[in-house]
């Protein structure tokens, strides 16, 4: 009985060869396992990047105990979103021709030699669903559209590690493959098969081409002299109200009304020795600062502005904060997960975190944060919060 | 002349992977999954699992069941019909505008666009697109046109 059923999947039957199963279904000479082993490295290379940059970004978001983001070197938040994205949209050409390359490789027969290989291919599954899931999910976000009902950063998050779970395994048995193919062979003994359309070279180039393509005509979302050709960019980073970008604009916060009362007051509180309430007339009253500092949204565009502001130390000595404390800092905006956010001790204390009236030497625009925004050096946009009402000392 | 041809990805291999290095990836792979299954049910509130599961799976399912066999559809179509000399020039135009159309569709057709957010979305995508394709398809007509010429002289 068991050799017969092993026969039966060794031996196919006829009947069953026909569509992608028929031998010779895919006749390009690119479906090889060199062209596979270069683009599956390449691969690997771009999304441990991704990983990296995206678990670093997630961990200054959310923070646990052991981990504490500096405030300096001011720009390394941008740099991290900015290769996070790019290496993100520079991997979409990469995957598809991969996907494409070994295509084949689903329809093979027998379906699965021995338990390893369908363990092996079992974890294929969560390999090229998150692959395709986590391109798809990033540029639809970087797009603002959000056609699915999950929280995104959760999603994308999670089935990032889901992902490279799934890749750790398919290097472990894809190694010996890579070894013989890219490492251990002899160049000048290479033969390539003999066909028409595209040479393994000719793909190579094609693929590097498209990613480079992809990448020049958007890098300039973030990295300004390229700004001309970011054609195909999401966002420019001089395109918006003074000069900049907007993520989340005062009427989806649903502040347009309390941010113009003309009753503002900025309150300080907490963990200080005498509690601050703050007229706008009063901050403008006191010593203010000019920094240029990137706007750095999460999503891969950023853009350089001069702020000016009360610091947010001088503030905090002004009400006698404890020392080494977490300051909160809170928005009029009503609800929102990204309604407030926190400064670590490294951030609190650094001259150039300041809460701006101004930005390119007029008042807040109100999408900007009007009357009063945080603008700190290396933080994520989303931690920049905008119209602060209260600062909470911890 | 080389030692040999490469390998189709579809010749098999013995008994498929196995080894030391296999096991150990195999099982450190599956905690790692293991992990971000346990990261998405324990956040359930924010990662609604049932629907996150099906823009995974959605995303195999189109891919491997529509979007690749259209592709070797269209493939093995022109093929037939683009003359040998043309055909690597085509099909490396072809990838490259797919991809970058691909890329760029959200974009073009604006899903993200807010009407109280004028920042989002600002470039005209469909002028991009136009501009970027007809940079791709002149330098295909130049690579035809030099190995035209290269041939008929050689």
């Amino acid at each position: 009985m068991v050799r017969r059923a092993r026969k039966s999947l060794v031996t196919p039957p006829e009947r069953l060869r026909v569509g992608p199963f028929r031998p010779n279904a895919f006749s390009s000479r690119l479906h090889s396992e060199r062209v596979a082993a270069v683009l599956g490295m390449a691969l690997g290379v771009a999304f441990t990047l991704c990983f990296i940059t995206g678990v670093l970004s997630h961990l200054i978001q959310n923070p646990p105990g052991w981990f504490t983001w500096p405030a300096r070197p001011a720009g390394l938040y941008r740099i991290n979103q900015g290769v996070h994205v790019a290496t993100g949209i520079a991997s979409i050409p990469l995957l598809l021709a991969k996907l494409w390359t070994v295509y084949p490789r689903l329809w093979t027969w027998p379906p699965a030699r021995g338990g390893a290989h369908v363990v092996e291919r079992i974890s294929l599954i969560p390999l090229v669903s998150g692959s395709l899931f986590l391109l798809f999910t990033g540029i639809a976000n970087i797009g603002l559209w959000y056609p699915w009902l999950f929280f995104f950063p959760a999603g994308h998050y999670w089935a990032s590690w889901i992902t490279m779970g799934a890749l750790v395994v398919h290097i472990g048995a894809k190694s010996s493959i890579v070894r013989r193919e890219v490492f251990a062979r002899d160049p000048a003994g290479l033969e390539e098969a003999s066909g028409q359309g595209l040479s393994r070279r000719g793909f190579f180039g094609v693929i590097a081409a498209t990613s480079g393509l992809l990448t020049l005509t958007t890098i300039g979302q973030t990295f300004s002299p390229l700004n001309s050709l970011a054609v195909l960019a999401p966002r420019r980073p001089n395109v918006g109200p003074q000069g900049f970008p907007v993520n989340k604009s005062a009427a989806s916060a649903r502040v347009t009304d309390i941010a113009r009362d003309l009753d503002y007051r900025l309150t300080i509180s907490g963990n200080v020795e005498r509690e601050l309430t703050l007229s706008l007339a009063d901050l403008w009253a006191l010593p203010l600062r000019e920094a240029v500092l990137p706007i750095s949204c999460v999503e891969g565009w950023s853009a350089n502005v001069m702020w000016r502001g009360v610091p947010v130390r001088d503030l905090l000595e002004m009400a006698g904060a404890a020392e080494n404390t977490v300051v909160r800092v809170e928005s009029l905006q009503p609800s929102g997960l990204y309604r407030a956010s926190e400064l670590n001790s490294s951030h609190r204390d650094d001259a150039d975190a300041l809460l701006a009236l101004q930005c390119n030497g007029e008042d807040l625009h109100i999408d900007h944060g009007f009357p009063l925004r945080l603008i700190g050096p290396n933080r994520p946009g989303v931690m920049q919060t905008k119209w602060v009402s209260e600062l909470i000392v911890t | 002349m080389g030692e040999r041809a490469d390998r189709d990805v579809k010749q098999a291999e013995g008994a498929g992977p196995g080894g030391r290095t296999f096991w150990i990836c195999l099982i450190a792979g599956w905690a790692v999954i293991a992990y971000g299954i346990g990261g998405l049910l324990l956040n359930a509130d924010r990662t609604h699992p049932e629907q996150w599961i099906r823009w995974v799976v959605g995303a195999l399912v189109v891919h491997d069941l529509i979007v690749a066999p259209l592709v070797f559809a269209l493939g093995a179509y022109l093929v037939a019909r683009i003359p040998p000399g043309a055909r690597a020039a085509t099909q490396g135009a072809l990838f490259a505008s797919g991809v970058v159309v691909l890329t760029a569709w959200p974009f073009l057709r604006g899903y993200g666009l807010l009407a109280d957010n004028p920042s989002a979305l600002p470039n005209n995508y469909a002028l991009g697109l136009a501009i970027v394709l007809s940079l791709v398809w002149a330098a295909t007509a130049v690579l035809l046109t030099w190995t035209w010429r290269r041939n008929r002289s050689g």
